[in-house]
């Protein structure tokens, strides 16, 4: 089966400092996997990477098939992306937004979208720079959603968000992606969250990767612990 | 994209440095430099330059190192040679008094950036006889267009057709070709009288154009047919000793009376690129063009424009040392004290500059050569 | 689509471009009053002899405020382009990149364009009220180097908000400063006529820094 992702031999450096060396990994569609790592490990910058936000110093990436820097806008709308800190039009209202993403989608479904926003309480009209953190993320969440891509790539969706909106994301996530079949690529600082989210880990350290198993396994090889201790285990305490 | 950015960002930053740099280096290190009045003297026969070593006292020193005081120009200072009781009763064995002297000084100055200019085709027209004697401000302006000239009202820019028509016949009577290409006057009332314009056709001849009583009152001057005029100056002079000098194709200075002879001097005068200033008395004309290498003086006799002396002095000042030559190719301005373009203008090539820019071009590429294949 | 795409940068430059219509016509007016008030007092033939023989247009007080209108425009639409690196969000869009900032700035040119040619045909009407046609086109094609200065204080500050790095922004203001001195460099009416079109051209080409700012910050390139 062709991996929806795929790094070979990525090497980046920021200046003298390395990030990572020859570093490989897949995923498969239809998996939901978690990169975690400590801060510095490289998450954002591979997002970014995968994204054609960076060009890393050698090695290549592709998502479905097509180099990460050459993307056709075909592929890109298969590509749900959540930025760092649900960032977002803040000066659209939901409305507006809804409006704008739904004419580049064409397999937009506007039921899922809406379904968040009834819970969100807000005024139609009202700009997305008024609301707060967790009513952004929801707004976020319902346009990725929304988008009915075949990929959604998250960067640390878990930022700024109190623990309700975070397990309200995790859940509908889940229940989204395996009931349409979608490959999730997502990273978070909040390990506890991914636990029950994720099919496959992928654990950076400073410079390479660590492990990159099946979540069930990894923790069936550290009975009792959670997924957290096992990441502190394997990272090294602070 | 980034690529073409990239050379974009370069040529930008490249013409800047070729811009500013020497711009900068030349303000920090400009010093004045002046050179002395000078004037023909009708009492030795030569020219005087102005010492301003001595501030206390006027010195004139001619050409030999003769130094004088104010008397050697007695017509230029009359005023304050009279008023010493020094103002001789008599020159050039002719008798003079003050009111002759007064009557026959002229000065007219000129300078390349009235001429380098775009200016609108646009003429102020002064009733050259006014019926109260006293020069008022003109209510009327014509406009040179192809077909003729148009006439307005400028209180409420209305064409005023029949008057335009009645000038347009006046100068069409007179063989006059539209349209206008040359015109040369000076609207203003801040003089004794008011004579209009000179004007050349489509063919190059040369006009003379004024209102009278609001009606045009048009000379042709088939003298000038022939010159091929490249520049005109009305001169308006109390003693109306000419009506303008004319400058032809190969800048030869004429002389045009009012009465339309036209009498071609010595001078050669540039009016894109020379100064030019003519102060003249009684006697003679002192006629100076300057450039960018010196200034060129002619005497001339007053009353036929002869050639009496000349004489040249080219700037003597030393010419400091341009470090800018040593690190760059050329310089780049935009503008110049001699027209009122802005156009790019490249000048001081420099051999040495381009080979050290090469040089350091040819380093930086290597440096960054090497530096890309230690990184890889 | 394109209709998006524009209905975007409309929503991010509504309010402002309302603003600089409005200043811009208080300035227009402001310019027609004391046209008029000149020729109720000294007479529209002081104003003649002015611009036959001076150096001016009479029109300076307006020289500046497409430049401010330009600059400004550019910083409404693209700052909030890449604050908290938005310009993620809008390079991922399902639309060909090049062609979305060209749509994008392509709109802010257009506007621009709307406003200096409401004013300048304002402004040209009430000049044809006080003078002849030849005087009127002096005025106007001197005031032409206004207008190009607002285009380019929009292109390059465009550049200057999406470039990642301070140091190429640095570089980048420099030139911005150095083309608007060459801009108004000279007051003389007219001095530009012939290099006009060469500056238009170059301006023009000035397009290509944003594509260079974009492509950077596609590459990762940072502080």
């Amino acid at each position: 089966m062709t991996p929806v992702i795929s790094c070979e031999h990525l090497t980046h450096y920021y200046g003298k400092r390395k990030i990572y060396e020859d570093l490989n990994f897949e995923v498969s569609p239809g998996r939901i996997v978690g990169l975690l790592g400590k801060n510095g490990t490289g998450k954002t910058t591979t997002i970014n990477i995968l994204m054609g936000y960076l060009k890393p110093r050698s090695g290549v990436c592709r998502i479905f098939g097509e180099e990460v820097q050459h993307v056709t806008p075909a592929t890109r709308q298969r590509i749900a992306l959540l930025l760092e800190g649900h960032v977002q039009y803040s000066y659209m209202s939901i409305e507006q937004i809804e409006r704008f993403y739904s004419a580049f989608y064409p397999k937009w479904n506007r039921d899922a979208y809406y379904g968040l926003m009834e819970k969100l309480k807000v005024a139609p009209g009202q700009k997305i720079s008024r609301m707060s953190n967790g009513q952004r993320s929801q707004v976020a969440l319902g346009l990725i959603l929304a988008q009915n891509a075949d990929l959604l790539v998250l960067d640390d969706f878990s930022l700024g968000l109190d623990p309700g909106y975070r397990r309200l994301f995790c859940e509908y996530l889940r229940d989204y992606a395996k009931a349409e079949g979608k490959t999730v690529f997502l990273t978070s600082h909040i390990i506890q969250d991914l636990e029950k989210l994720v099919d496959e880990v992928i654990i950076m350290d400073y410079g390479n990767i660590l492990v990159q198993k099946e979540a069930a396994a990894l923790m069936g090889e550290y009975p009792g612990m959670t997924l957290e201790d096992i990441f502190i285990e394997l990272t090294g305490k602070y | 994209m980034k690529k073409i950015g990239k050379i974009f960002i370069g040529l930008s930053l490249a013409l800047l440095v070729l811009w500013l740099v020497p711009w900068v280096y030349r303000i920090v290190t400009l010093e004045s430099y002046s050179t002395p009045f000078t004037l023909y003297s009708c009492v030795v026969h030569d020219f005087t330059s102005l010492d301003r070593s001595d501030a206390r006292n006027f010195r004139f020193i001619d050409r030999k190192g003769n130094v004088y005081g104010d008397e050697v120009q007695p017509l230029f200072y009359h005023s304050i040679l009279a008023s010493k009781g020094a103002f001789p009763d008599s020159l050039e064995g002719i008798p003079v008094t003050e009111e002759m002297v007064e009557h026959n000084s002229v000065i007219l100055s000129a300078e390349p950036k009235e001429f380098n200019v775009k200016k609108a085709p646009v003429y102020l027209l002064m009733e050259s006889v006014p019926v109260r004697l006293e020069l008022h401000d003109p209510e009327d302006a014509f406009v040179v267009r192809k077909n003729g000239l148009a006439v307005y009202r400028m209180a409420d820019n209305t064409l005023l057709e029949e008057k335009t028509g009645r000038f347009n016949a006046a100068l069409s009577a007179e063989g006059f070709r539209f349209p206008a290409n040359l015109v040369a006057g000076k609207p203003s009332h801040h003089k004794e009288y008011d004579e209009g314009y000179l004007l050349t056709d489509a063919e190059g001849k040369l006009f003379h154009l004024k209102q009278v009583d609001g009606e045009p009152v048009v000379r042709h001057f088939p003298a000038a047919d022939s010159l091929d005029l490249r520049q005109i100056l009305i001169t308006e002079f109390t003693n109306r000793a000419t009506l303008g000098y004319l400058v032809d194709r190969d800048n030869r200075l004429h002389m045009l009376r009012p009465d339309g002879t036209v009498i071609p001097t010595e001078v050669r005068y540039d009016p894109a690129r020379e100064d030019l200033l003519v102060v003249g008395d009684l006697f003679y004309y002192t006629v100076k063009t300057s450039d960018a290498d010196g200034e060129h003086f002619f005497a001339l006799r007053s009353d036929d424009f002869s050639l009496v002396d000349r004489m040249d002095r080219p700037y003597d000042f030393e010419e400091e040392v341009n470090l800018c030559k040593y690190v760059f190719p050329c310089r780049l301005s935009f503008t110049s004290s001699d027209d009122g373009w802005v156009k790019p203008r490249f000048s001081d090539f420099s051999w040495i500059g381009l080979v050290v820019d090469l040089l350091v071009a040819v380093f930086i590429i290597a440096w960054r050569w090497r530096r890309k294949n230690t990184n890889n | 689509m394109n209709r998006m795409i524009l209905y975007k940068e409309w929503l991010k430059t509504r309010w402002f471009l309302l603003a600089a219509f409005l200043v811009l016509a208080a300035g227009t007016f402001y310019m027609g009053l004391s046209l008029s008030k000149t020729v109720q007092f000294n007479g529209a033939d002081k104003l003649w002899e002015v611009l036959v023989s001076k150096e001016t247009v009479l029109l300076e007080t307006l020289k500046y405020l497409p430049l401010a209108v330009g600059g400004l425009l550019a910083v409404v639409q693209f700052f909030p382009e890449t604050a908290r690196k938005r310009l993620k969000l809008t390079l991922h869009l399902p639309y060909p990149q090049g062609r979305m900032m060209a749509m994008m700035y392509g709109y802010g040119l257009a506007a621009l364009t709307i406003l200096f040619l409401l004013q300048a045909t304002v402004l040209t009407v009430s000049l044809r009220h006080y003078f002849v046609t030849e005087l009127v086109v002096r005025i106007m094609v001197t005031a032409a180097v206004w207008y190009l200065a607002g285009y380019a204080a929009y292109i390059w500050v465009a550049a200057v908000c999406l470039e990642p790095t301070w140091r190429m922004r640095v570089v980048v203001i420099v030139l911005l400063a150095a083309l608007v001195r060459l801009l108004f460099l000279s007051g003389v009416p007219e001095s530009y006529n012939g290099i006009l079109p060469w500056l238009v051209l170059y301006v023009l080409c000035g397009q290509v820094l944003i594509f260079h700012s974009v492509a950077r910050f596609k590459e990762g390139l940072q502080d």
